[in-house]
């Protein structure tokens, strides 16, 4: 037991340090790859897109605030652009900068907000985009602008 | 007031620090109640580690058996909290389709601080699993003590991501200032009631081993003590010891005291296991330290006119220090149960009724059952015909676990009000 003991404390030390070293990936490659997308995404409609502005969105961070470019025959969303989230705290702004763009590319081509996925570490941001998107959309299908 | 209810009220605050603790008006409920559950597992985890801290207080108020025991009940508590956070959080976080396991990787390498708790669930999980009853008994003592080390390692390496992940404990907030101030007053209770005064105590006191006498199951061992009357040792109480030697200094063993003068300790020490072994084999003249001295199974806890001593084993030394402190008005009878051949023990036992018997003028009766006795022989009737009317008496009970369980339930079948019944029971 006691021979063990330097080896399961070397060990221990080891892999502590190494979990706290770790650093994730960071989010901006996949939300510039999932930008182009939103150019894509234009081509289908044949009727004047329209812009609709979402309210913006308390979240415990802060607000957030949605301007999408709306396909009125379809009712889908050309492209979308939060013009408005957190970036108080360092790390919310690190994290919100590449959060927002991969939110922007999932809401391409989407009629209603539901299914854009949280982004891992922005639950927050996730949550008041959706919120933001979903007023936004409600507000073009009835032509109202706010 | 019984352990168990203790647990329970320690449960009931903790909830009650996490609602305190946990943010208001949070956006959904499922993330809510995922950070609540895991601010009451936290708190019951930074609970368990200050029970087991040995703080004076806690000590001299709640005696550590029954702190322990509390312990015994807020640390599972702990785990299955901690355990019901992790799910939650999986099955909040995960966006429409995903897998739990795709949605547990994103969580722990796509968010920071993530993977150093997630590998203390890992720890508290595997600390759990050696706790286990059936898992302790199969497993050496002291793995199963190097394994506890790890909770402290577990609530450090959790603690980064419940200040820095997620709103709960947002900078600059009072909520945050509270949490960071729990866990330094913990890490001070530990490293100041378990390090620092110990160490002090050992320095002051320089124990050196005098002599070891072995015969029977239990082994007599006598120590010098410098400036022995500062410790303010009571009778009933016991000491964690250590063998300053090498490959023994880092492990310490409670021995409960028979008794102290002219600057040295007398100690009983069950004869079984490699401890025991090493102090026999220890020259006299070697270094000890200790911590302690413990317990709150001493005389002064008795208020009725009878005493009645109830022990097994290496649990009547303690005994005996109740019977040396009791006033001398107060009339005391012993019930030994000796499975193996004890005859230090025994003789200790004559020798402390009849120091007894010539300083108070009253007999000291005993009763010695010699032999193996069954929880099934330990009955309400089996006490009462040794010690007529034992209801109306405080009551010492000290022996091995099993022995001490089964008298405790005669005892409260036999009508004794609970506050009458003091026992210890040694965390070995």
């Amino acid at each position: 037991m006691i021979a063990r003991a330097p080896f399961v404390l070397a060990a221990t030390m080891a892999g502590t340090v190494a979990v706290f070293a770790y650093q994730p990936p960071d989010i901006a490659t996949a939300g510039t790859e999932l930008g182009a997308a939103t150019v894509a995404g234009q081509d289908a409609p044949a009727t004047a897109p329209v812009e609709v502005l979402g309210p913006p969105v308390d979240t415990d961070y802060g607000p957030v605030a949605v301007t999408a470019v709306v396909d009125p025959s379809t009712g889908r969303v050309v492209r979308a652009r939060a013009t408005m989230y957190p970036t108080e705290l360092p790390k919310s702004a690190r994290i919100n900068r590449t959060a927002v763009l991969t939110l922007e590319a999932a809401a391409v081509g989407r009629s209603t907000a539901d299914g854009i996925a949280t982004v891992s570490g922005a639950t927050y941001t996730s949550e008041g985009f959706r919120g933001s998107l979903a007023a936004a959309l409600a507000s073009a299908r009835t032509g109202s602008t706010p | 007031m019984s352990p168990r209810f203790s647990g329970l009220a320690v449960l009931g605050a903790g909830l009650v620090a996490a609602v305190a603790l946990a943010e208001p008006g949070a956006t959904r409920p499922a993330d809510a109640l995922a950070r609540l559950v895991a601010l009451w597992g936290a708190v019951m985890a930074l609970a368990a580690v200050a029970l087991a801290a040995r703080v004076p207080l806690v000590e001299r108020r709640l005696g550590q058996t029954h702190a322990l025991a509390i312990h015994r009940v807020v640390g599972p508590a702990a785990a299955v909290l901690v355990t019901a956070h992790v799910g939650l959080v999986l099955l909040t976080y995960r966006s429409d389709g995903q897998d739990l396991l795709s949605t547990g990787l994103e969580l722990l390498l796509g968010t920071q601080w993530m993977l150093p708790a997630t590998a203390g669930f890992v720890a508290i999980l595997a600390l759990s699993a050696s706790s286990w009853h059936r898992v302790r008994a199969r497993m050496r003592y002291e793995t199963w003590w190097a394994a506890h080390l790890y909770m402290y390692l577990a609530v450090a390496l959790a603690f980064a991501h419940e200040i820095f992940v997620g709103p709960a404990l947002p900078a600059g907030s009072v909520r945050r200032g509270a949490w960071v101030a729990a866990h330094l007053a913990v890490l001070a209770a530990v490293l100041g009631f378990r390090v620092v005064a110990p160490l002090m105590r050992s320095l002051r006191h320089r124990p050196r081993l005098v002599d070891v006498t072995a015969d029977g199951a239990t082994l007599v061992v006598t120590v010098s003590v410098v400036d022995l009357d500062a410790l303010a040792l009571q009778g009933g109480q016991f000491m964690y010891w250590r063998i300053l030697a090498r490959g023994l200094w880092w492990q310490a063993h409670p021995y409960s005291v028979l008794d102290a003068s002219d600057g040295c300790l007398r100690l009983a020490v069950r004869a079984t296991g490699d401890y025991a072994a090493a102090l026999g084999r220890s020259a006299p003249g070697t270094r000890l330290a200790f911590e302690g001295p413990y317990g709150v199974m001493t005389a002064a806890r008795a208020v009725r006119p009878g005493i009645t001593l109830i022990g097994a084993g290496a649990g009547l030394a303690p005994l005996l220090g109740v019977a040396r402190d009791a006033p001398g008005d107060r009339d005391i009878r012993i019930i030994a149960a000796v499975r193996d051949r004890d005859p230090l023990l025994e003789d200790e036992l004559a020798r402390g009724a009849a120091e007894r018997e010539h300083r108070t003028g009253r007999a000291v009766p005993r009763h010695v059952a010699r032999g193996p006795l069954s929880p099934s022989d330990l009955t309400a009737a089996w006490i009462e015909k040794h010690a007529p009317g034992v209801a109306d008496d405080d009551i010492y009970v000290c022996g091995p676990p099993g022995f001490t369980r089964a008298v405790l339930d005669a005892l409260t079948t036999a009508g004794v009000p609970p506050q009458h019944i003091h026992t210890e029971v040694f965390a070995t």
